[in-house]
C-alpha cells in the first residue's frame, strides 16, 4: 500500500507497547499504512517485562509475542524500532514527521539474531530491561523474543585510544577485551577470550616481548599498560585446569606436526578444534620446544607449560615424544600416512665461535647448555663463567649459570648496550643479579691449564659503519687485548635450524638452512607440507611462532577442504595519537603510573630456580587493568570481538544516526508507562536495604527468561523467601510524590503473591494496602482466590518504616493495623514495593508533538466526555498509560478506540478535502 | 480612693499552723481579714506551683507555714518544705518579686498569737510595698 | 477558631486513614491509648468532645515525624496545637509536668509590671556590649536552674558556653535584661493568649534593642521566633541563627579551626532544629571539624531521629520514660562516650531519665551527655587557630 502524496492514508504510532501494537494492527487491517516508531530496539514495551498478567495469570510473552510477530509481518506496518520522533510539522491530515533512526552499529539487513556476538563481548553492563537485577553486554538483544530479532550495540562514546595493541600483536589478540574482563573480575572469560587467538596465555604472559606494550597508546600520555603482565592474571586467579573441552565434530583427516614448540602447538590446537586428528612428533623427551628447553624455569615454570600443553592434549592432540623425524621416522613416511604436514622444528642448532681454543673442554654452546639444564640433567658450571653473546639466550645462560652455583658470571658482548638484542627487562634483571656485562668486547682465544679451561683472551671493540644487519660493525681496537680468567665459557651467538632431513622430500631451503615458505599462507614449495616459526625465520619470539602456526593451520584447513589457499587479509599498522589527541587525553584522564610487577628479592632468588616474577595480586590486577584507555568509557569499547565472531559480517562501527521523513494523516501517542524512582521515599529504604525490591524487579525474577531463569531468589543471599510482604501505594496516592492512583498495583501485587506461591508452594504473602482496587471483570474473585488458595493475607495499613534485621538481612516493617489500631512490626524475608507508575512522555517529546501534558505528566485531554482520546492538537490521539493509568485490557481497548479515531479523522478529512 | 488592701495566701499545715490559726480565732485574738488560708496536711507537701499560682491568682504576699522541725507528724516535712521554699524563692527572685512578699514560717498548734502577729505585720509590710507586680493578671481575669 | 476551620487549615480533610502516622509515631509506639489517626478520625467524624476532652490530645510530642511522611500532607502537629486551643477554652490543659511550674512561670511573666533579675549569673568572665548588633537570646535558662537542680542540669552552662564561643570569635553580644519566655510551650499547649502577650513584649524589646542578628542556643526559641512569631504578626526583622549554624558558617566561610578533642560521640537531632527547621548538617559539620572527634550515628538519626519524649512539659509519663530508655540504649549501642545534643530541653529530659535507676532487669542506660556548645568550648581557647 503506497503512501499518497499528502500521506493521508498513513498513521504514525509513537510507542511500540501493547497499545501501540494494537492500534497499528487495527489500522493496518483497515488498509492504512502504519509507521510504528519505538525508541528501544524491540517492540513489546512493559508487557514484555512481565511474567504473567492478571486476572488470568496467562504468560505475558505468550499473549504478546503473536501480536508482535503479526505487527512485524503485516504488509501495512513498517516497524521503526530504535528510533525517535524528532520533528512534527503540518496539521491534521497532513503531518510531516522527521524520525531519527539511531545507529545500532549492527546492519540489520545482515544480522540473523544468532547471539554469537553477545557471548564474546567483554563489556558487562546493568540491564535496564531486567530492572538492574541482571546484566547484559554492550552488544545485546533486548530480550530473547525481541521483534525485530536483532542485536544493537550500546556505544555511548568513541573509544579514547587507537587500540594499537591489537594491531601490533602478531596474532591480533583482543587486548582491550580481555583487559576489560579482568577489570570486571571475569577471569575465566578473560582466559577463554585470550585463547581465541593464543593457545598459551599463561606462558606467553610471562615471556612475550610484548609489541603491544610498545604500541600502547596510553604510553603516549603517561605509561603503557603492562599488557603482558596482565595476560597471566586470568591463569593466576582461576584454575585453568577447569577449562571445559568443547565437543567438536570429527573429520576423517589426519595431520602430522613435526616439533612441539609454540608453532606446532598453536597449529595443533587450531586443527584439533576443527575436528582433525592431529599427531605431534617431538624429538626431545619433553614437549614444548624452546618453551621447555630454551627458556629457564625462573622465567617460565614448567608446571604452567605442562598445564597449557595438557589442555591441547585434552583436545585430542597426540604428542609422541622421543621421536625424531628424519632419524626415527622419515618425512616421506609422514607424507604417506598423513593428509598434511606442518614442520615447526625451530632453530636448535648452536653456532660456532670460530675462535682458537674453542675445543677445550669447558667451552660449551648456549642452546645445548640451556637444554641440558632445563631437562634437569646435571651441569657443572665451575666458578668463573663467561657467556659470549648479547641476545636473550645469552642472558638466560648467564642467569642459569648463576643459579647453578657459579660465583662470577660475566657476559661478553661485542657491541654496546644500545645494540644488544636482549630485552631491556632481561638485561636489568641480570645486572640486579650481579652479572657483569663487558660491552664492546670479543674473545680472541681460549687457553687451558692442566687440560682445563683457564683463561679467555679478549680484545676491545669499537663501533664502525653499519653492517648487513643494520647495526654498527664492531672493529677490534689495536692493542686492547686483556685476559679474563674463566673455567666455563658458554657461547650464545645464535641458533640455526637443523633442516637436512627435509631435503629428501624436496622442500627448498635458504642459504642459512631455513625452510622457505609463501609468507601469506605458510605453505612450502611441496604441496601438503607447511612450515613456520624459527625454522623459517631464524630465532624470533614465541608469539611469532604462535602466529605462524595459526597461519599454517588456517591454510591446512583450506587445503584439507580442497579450497584454494588464501592468506590473511591486509594487515593494519598500529596507529599513534596525534599531538592534539595526546593533549586531549591528558586533559581527560588523570595521570596514573603503571603497577610494577613485584619480583622475588635478588639474594633469595639466585639460589634456586623459583619464578622471579611474583604475578599481580588481585588488587594490583584490578588497578592496572583499570588504566586501559579503551575501558575508561561506558558501553562498547570497540574491541572488535563481536565483529570477529559475526559470520554474516553485520557489525558496522561507523554507522551514523539516520534521519528520515514520513508523511502521516494522523498520529497516535501510545508511549506507555515509566517507573517512578522510589529511592526518594527514604522511609522504605529502597536502594539501601538489600531485600526491598520493586514490583517490576519481582516480575523479572519470576519470569522464565529472566536473569535468574525464573527462580525467585532474594538479593542478599539468593535464598528463596518463604515469607513475602507487599507494600502498596509506594509513591502513589501521596501528595509528596504522585497524588494519583496508579490503578494496577493492587492487582499486580495479588498476582505476584500468587506467583510466589506457585513457584514455591507454602510461601506466605502479606499485602499491606489502603484500599484494594479490584474494579475490573472478575478482579474481586481473583483476590478472593488469593486469600483462599494462595496463602495471601491482606492487612489494611500503610507501613511507615522499614528497618532491617542485621542478623539475616530480613526487612522489618512497622505498620498500624488500622482495623484494630494496634501498632505492630512484621519481619519478612523479602519486601516488594508497588512503585508508582508515571506516564512515559518527556516534556521534549510533548513539545515536539505539539501536545500539552497535564500537571502529572499525562497527555492532556481537553474534552474527557465527548472526545476522550483527542489530545490538545487536532489529528493527534492518545491511548494507553500515557493517557491515564490503566491496565492491559483497558489499554488495548483504548488503542482500538484511538485507531478508530485516527481512521475517522483521516477519512472524514479526505471526504471533505476531496482528494 | 480606697486604701490598698493586700491579699495574703497562707499555706498552713493541718497539724500545726492551721490549728494555730483556729486557736487565734477561738481565743478571739484579732488579726486582719486579708488572709486566705489553704490547709495542707503537711507543709512538706507544698508544691512550688501552689506559690506561683497564688501570685497568679492575685496574692500580694504568700506565707508558707508548718510545724517546727521536730514536731512534724510525717517526720521530715519541714525539711522538704525548706528545700521547696529555697527553690521557689529563687524563681520569684528572678521574676523580680520583692523577697519580702514570700515568707517561710514555723507556727505550732499553740502559737495562735504568733500566727495573728505574723499576719498583722505582713499586712502592714505589704501595705507599704503596694500590690504585687503580678496583680495586673488578676485584674484581667476579674474583668473577664 | 472552631474545629471545622482547623480541619480546613491543616489539610486534615485529605486524611486517608492509612495509619502511616501512627505506625511511626514515637509516643504511640509506647502508649497504646495514643493514636494520631484516631484523633484525626474523631475530628473528621465530628466527635468534638471525644477529641477535646481526651487527655491524650496533650500527649502528642509535635515532633513532626508523622507529617514528614503523611501522603496527604496533613499538618498533624498544627492540628493538635489548634485543637488544644479549643481544649484550653474548655478548661483542659493536659497534665502539666513539675506540677505546672513552668507554665505558671510563663503566665506570670506576662504581667507588664515585673522587673526581672535575669542576668545575675553573668560574671566578669564573659564580655557583653550594649552596642552590639548581635543579640544572644538567653531564654528560660535562668529559670531552669532552680527547677532542675535535682537532676544536676544547669541550663545556664549552655548559655555561658555560647557566650564564650562568641567572645572567642570576637563578638561581644547584647543580652536583654527584660527578655520574657519565647512562649513556645504555652503556644504548643494551646494557650494562645499567653503566647501573644509574650510575643508582643519580646518583639517590642528586640525592636528597641536595634539588633540585626539573634543567635539562639535553644532550638525551641529559634523555631518560635522564626516560624511562629511571623505567623502571629510579630516579625522581628532580624537574621536568626542557631549557634550550630553560626559555627558552621564560620567554618565554611572563614576557615575556623578547632583544637583536638579526642572523643567518640553520637548526636541527638532535636525535633525543633531538625524536622521543624531542616537543620541537620550544621551541627554535624561542627562536630566533624573538631579533630579527634569521631561521630557515630545512632540507628535512627537525621530526619529519622527519635524525639526526646516530652514536649512543652506536658503529659510527661511512664511512656515518655520508656521512650527515653530506648533512645538512650541506641546512644549507648553506638559505643560513643558522649551524647551530644543541641537543645537544652532534650538534655533535661535525658538527664531526668538517667537519674532514675530503672528496674533490675531493665536498668536505665547511662551515657555522659553534653550540649554542642559545651563541647566546642573544649576545642577553642588560647592556641585555637582562627583563620580570618
Amino acid at each position: 500500500m503506497s503512501n499518497s502524496e499528502n500521506g493521508r492514508k498513513s498513521v504514525l504510532v509513537v510507542g511500540g507497547g501493547i497499545a501501540g501494537i494494537q492500534s497499528s494492527l487495527d489500522l493496518a487491517n483497515m488498509g492504512f499504512k502504519v509507521y510504528l516508531v519505538e525508541k528501544s530496539p524491540s517492540i513489546g514495551g512493559r508487557m514484555a517485562q512481565l511474567d504473567k498478567t492478571f486476572p488470568t495469570n496467562d504468560c505475558a510473552m505468550c499473549i504478546l509475542a503473536p501480536k508482535m510477530i503479526e505487527a512485524n509481518s503485516h504488509p501495512n506496518i513498517e516497524l521503526l524500532t530504535y528510533s525517535e520522533v524528532e520533528e512534527v510539522s503540518g496539521e491534521t491530515g497532513k503531518f510531516t514527521v522527521k524520525v531519527k533512526k539511531k545507529a545500532s552499529f549492527v546492519d540489520w539487513s545482515k544480522c540473523t539474531g544468532c547471539g554469537l556476538c553477545v557471548e564474546g563481548c567483554p563489556v558487562i553492563i546493568s540491564n535496564e530491561f531486567d530492572q538492574g537485577v541482571g546484566k547484559r553486554k554492550a552488544i545485546y538483544m533486548l530480550f530473547p523474543q525481541a521483534v525485530p530479532k536483532k542485536c544493537v550495540i550500546d556505544k555511548r562514546e568513541e573509544r579514547p585510544c587507537k587500540a594499537a595493541c591489537i594491531d601490533a600483536c602478531p596474532v591480533h589478540t583482543n587486548v582491550p577485551g580481555y583487559i576489560k574482563l579482568i577489570a570486571e573480575g571475569q577471569f575465566k572469560e578473560a582466559y577463554k577470550l585470550i585463547r581465541e587467538t593464543n593457545p598459551l596465555p599463561a606462558c606467553v604472559g610471562r615471556v612475550c616481548y610484548a609489541p603491544c606494550q610498545e604500541a600502547c597508546n596510553r604510553g603516549q600520555i603517561d605509561e603503557a599498560l603492562c599488557i603482558r603482565d596482565l595476560k597471566r592474571v586470568p591463569a593466576d586467579q582461576w584454575n585453568i585446569e577447569e577449562l571445559e573441552v568443547p565437543v567438536v565434530a570429527k573429520t576423517d583427516k589426519k595431520v602430522a606436526i613435526v616439533g612441539s614448540g609454540p608453532a606446532g602447538l598453536a597449529a595443533a590446537n587450531d586443527l584439533a578444534l576443527q575436528g582433525h586428528s592431529v599427531t605431534i612428533f617431538e624429538a626431545l623427551p619433553e614437549p614444548g620446544g624452546m618453551l621447555r628447553v630454551g627458556i629457564p624455569e625462573y622465567r617460565l615454570p614448567k608446571e604452567i607449560l605442562r598445564q597449557e600443553i595438557g589442555y591441547i592434549q585434552k583436545l585430542g592432540v597426540d604428542i609422541k615424544t622421543g621421536v625424531q623425524v628424519g632419524k626415527d621416522i622419515t618425512l616421506e613416511k609422514l607424507k604417506k600416512d598423513y593428509d598434511a604436514i606442518f614442520v615447526g622444528i625451530g632453530a636448535h642448532g648452536g653456532m660456532k665461535l670460530g675462535v682458537e681454543g674453542e675445543d677445550i673442554p669447558g667451552v660449551t654452546e648456549g642452546v645445548g647448555f640451556l637444554r641440558t639444564a632445563n631437562l634437569g640433567e646435571k651441569v657443572d658450571v665451575g666458578n668463573k663463567v663467561a657467556v659470549i653473546g648479547g641476545g636473550n639466550t645469552a642472558i638466560d645462560c648467564a642467569r642459569t649459570a648463576k643459579r647453578l652455583g657459579a660465583k662470577e658470571v660475566t657476559i661478553v658482548y661485542r657491541r654496546s648496550r644500545a645494540e644488544m638484542p636482549a630485552s631491556g627487562e632481561e638485561v636489568t634483571a641480570a645486572e640486579k643479579e650481579e652479572i657483569k656485562i663487558e660491552f664492546l668486547t670479543t674473545p680472541s682465544c681460549f687457553s687451558a691449564k692442566n687440560k682445563k679451561l683457564a683463561k679467555m683472551e679478549c680484545v676491545r671493540m669499537k663501533l664502525g659503519e653499519p653492517d648487513a644487519s643494520g647495526r654498527p660493525r664492531p672493529i677490534p681496537v689495536e692493542g686492547s687485548e686483556f685476559t679474563i680468567p674463566v673455567d666455563t665459557v658458554i657461547a650464545a651467538l645464535g641458533q640455526a635450524p637443523e633442516t637436512d632431513f627435509v631435503k629428501q622430500s624436496g622442500v627448498s631451503l635458504s642459504k642459512r638452512g631455513a625452510i622457505e615458505i609463501d609468507n601469506k599462507t605458510g605453505v612450502t614449495n611441496v604441496e601438503g607440507i607447511f612450515a613456520g616459526g624459527d625454522v623459517v625465520t631464524g630465532p624470533a619470539f614465541v608469539i611469532d611462532a604462535v602466529a605462524a602456526g595459526k597461519k599454517a593451520a588456517r591454510s591446512i584447513q583450506q587445503y584439507l577442504n580442497g579450497q584454494p589457499l588464501e592468506g590473511e587479509g591486509p594487515v593494519k599498522e598500529p596507529e599513534k595519537f596525534s599531538q592534539k589527541e595526546i593533549e586531549d587525553r591528558k586533559r581527560r584522564f588523570p595521570s596514573r603510573n603503571k603497577v610494577e610487577m613485584r619480583e622475588e628479592p635478588v639474594e633469595k632468588r639466585v639460589q634456586d630456580f623459583r619464578e622471579v616474577a611474583l604475578g599481580y595480586s588481585l588488587e594490583e590486577a584490578l588497578e592496572e587493568s583499570s588504566r586501559c584507555l579503551a575501558g575508561q568509557i561506558e558501553g562498547c569499547i570497540e574491541c572488535h570481538e563481536c565483529e570477529r565472531r559475526c559470520e554474516p559480517k553485520a557489525i558496522v562501527y561507523t554507522m551514523q544516526d539516520e534521519s528520515i521523513e514520513l508523511k502521516a494523516g494522523a498520529i497516535i501517542v501510545a508511549s506507555g508507562l515509566g517507573l517512578y524512582d522510589i529511592s526518594s521515599l527514604t522511609e522504605y529504604g529502597y536502594g539501601k536495604i538489600k531485600n526491598v525490591i520493586t514490583a517490576m524487579e519481582f516480575e523479572r525474577l519470576t519470569a522464565a527468561s529472566g536473569p535468574t531463569m525464573g527462580e525467585l531468589r532474594r538479593p542478599s543471599d539468593g535464598r528463596i523467601p518463604e515469607n513475602i510482604a507487599f507494600i502498596q501505594c509506594v509513591g502513589s496516592r501521596d501528595f509528596r510524590h504522585k497524588p494519583y492512583c496508579s490503578s494496577v498495583c493492587c492487582m499486580h501485587a495479588t498476582k505476584e503473591s500468587m506467583l510466589a506461591f506457585e513457584h514455591h508452594p507454602g510461601t506466605k504473602s502479606t499485602i499491606f494496602y489502603m484500599d484494594m482496587r479490584a474494579v475490573g471483570k472478575r478482579f474481586q474473585e481473583y483476590i478472593a482466590r488469593a486469600k483462599k488458595e494462595y496463602n495471601v493475607t491482606y492487612i489494611r495499613g500503610r507501613p511507615g518504616r522499614i528497618e532491617v534485621n542485621s542478623k539475616n538481612d530480613n526487612p522489618i516493617i512497622w505498620y498500624e493495623e488500622t482495623t484494630s489500631g494496634e501498632i505492630k512490626s512484621f519481619e519478612a524475608e523479602l519486601v516488594v514495593l508497588a512503585q508508582a507508575m508515571v506516564p512515559q512522555i518527556t516534556k521534549d517529546l510533548a513539545e515536539t508533538l505539539g501536545i500539552e501534558l497535564d500537571e502529572n505528566g499525562f497527555v492532556k485531554i481537553p474534552d474527557k466526555f465527548i472526545q476522550p482520546l483527542d489530545t490538545t492538537r487536532p489529528g493527534i490521539f492518545a491511548c494507553g498509560y500515557v493517557h491515564s493509568p490503566r491496565d492491559i485490557p483497558d489499554s488495548v481497548t483504548q488503542a482500538s478506540g484511538a485507531a478508530g479515531r485516527a481512521a475517522e479523522e483521516i477519512t472524514s478529512l479526505r471526504s471533505q478535502g476531496g482528494n | 480612693m480606697a486604701e490598698f488592701e493586700p491579699k495574703i495566701v497562707t499555706f498552713a499545715c493541718n497539724w500545726c499552723t492551721y490549728a494555730a490559726a483556729d486557736l487565734a480565732g477561738t481565743a478571739r485574738v484579732q488579726y486582719p481579714p486579708n488572709v486566705y488560708i489553704v490547709r495542707l496536711m503537711c507543709s512538706g507537701m507544698t508544691n512550688p506551683d501552689y506559690v506561683l499560682r497564688a501570685f497568679e491568682e492575685g496574692a500580694d504576699g504568700v506565707i508558707v507555714s508548718g510545724c517546727h522541725y521536730t514536731d512534724c507528724h510525717y517526720i521530715d516535712g519541714p525539711v522538704k518544705c525548706d528545700a521547696m521554699f529555697a527553690k521557689v524563692s529563687k524563681l520569684m527572685h528572678i521574676l523580680g518579686l520583692e523577697e519580702e512578699r514570700l515568707k517561710r514560717e514555723m507556727i505550732s498548734t499553740s502559737e495562735g498569737t504568733v500566727f495573728a502577729r505574723v499576719v498583722k505585720e505582713f499586712v502592714d509590710q505589704l501595705k507599704k510595698l503596694g500590690p504585687s507586680p503580678f496583680s495586673p493578671l488578676r485584674k484581667e481575669k476579674v474583668a473577664v | 477558631m472552631n474545629l471545622e476551620d482547623i480541619i480546613q487549615e491543616t489539610n486534615t480533610y485529605y486524611c486517608l486513614e492509612c495509619g502511616k502516622c501512627t505506625s511511626i509515631c514515637p509516643i504511640a509506639r509506647y502508649d497504646p491509648a495514643f493514636s494520631p489517626r484516631m484523633l484525626i478520625e474523631n475530628a473528621l467524624l465530628g466527635f468534638e468532645d471525644e477529641l477535646v476532652f481526651n487527655q491524650k490530645l496533650f500527649s502528642c510530642l509535635t515532633c513532626y515525624t508523622c507529617q514528614q511522611e503523611c501522603p496527604s500532607d496533613v499538618d498533624f502537629p498544627v492540628f493538635v496545637r489548634k485543637a488544644r486551643s479549643i481544649a484550653q477554652d474548655n478548661g483542659q490543659h493536659g497534665i502539666c509536668a513539675h506540677s505546672g511550674q513552668l507554665q505558671s512561670l510563663a503566665r506570670l511573666m506576662t504581667s507588664p509590671d515585673i522587673k526581672q533579675r535575669r542576668l545575675e549569673w553573668l560574671s566578669q568572665e564573659y564580655r557583653v556590649s550594649e552596642d552590639s548588633d548581635v543579640l544572644l537570646w538567653v531564654g528560660c535558662a535562668p529559670y531552669f536552674e532552680p527547677v532542675f537542680e535535682d537532676i544536676e542540669f544547669r541550663a545556664l552552662d549552655i548559655t555561658e558556653a555560647s557566650l564564650k564561643i562568641l567572645n572567642f570569635l570576637g563578638i561581644e553580644p547584647k543580652l536583654l535584661p527584660d527578655e520574657k519566655c519565647c512562649g513556645h510551650d504555652v503556644l504548643w499547649t494551646g494557650d494562645e493568649e499567653t503566647f501573644k502577650k509574650l510575643a508582643q513584649h519580646n518583639a517590642a524589646q528586640i525592636k528597641e534593642a536595634g539588633v540585626k542578628k539573634i543567635i539562639f542556643s535553644c532550638p525551641e526559641g529559634y523555631r518560635t521566633f522564626k516560624l511562629d512569631y511571623p505567623n502571629y504578626g510579630f516579625d522581628v526583622d532580624c537574621e536568626l541563627q542557631h549557634i550550630s549554624e553560626f559555627l558552621a558558617e564560620k567554618i565554611e566561610k572563614e576557615g575556623l579551626k578547632f583544637n583536638e578533642v579526642t572523643k567518640k560521640v553520637t548526636y541527638q537531632d532535636p525535633c525543633r532544629l531538625g524536622r521543624h527547621l531542616g537543620v541537620y548538617d550544621a551541627p554535624r559539620k561542627v562536630l566533624e571539624s573538631i579533630p579527634g572527634i569521631e561521630l557515630v550515628e545512632m540507628e535512627h538519626s537525621g530526619w529519622d531521629s527519635i524525639c526526646c519524649g516530652t514536649s512543652a512539659f506536658t503529659n510527661c509519663d511512664s511512656y515518655s520514660n520508656l521512650l527515653r530508655i530506648d533512645r538512650l540504649s541506641e546512644a549507648v549501642e553506638t559505643g560513643a562516650e558522649l551524647l551530644i545534643t543541641a537543645c537544652p530541653k532534650c538534655q533535661t529530659h535525658f538527664r531526668c531519665a538517667m537519674v532514675d535507676k530503672g528496674k533490675e532487669h531493665r536498668p536505665t542506660p547511662k551515657i555522659e551527655i553534653m550540649d554542642l556548645a559545651n563541647l566546642v568550648t573544649n576545642a577553642i581557647g588560647e592556641g585555637g587557630n582562627v583563620i580570618k
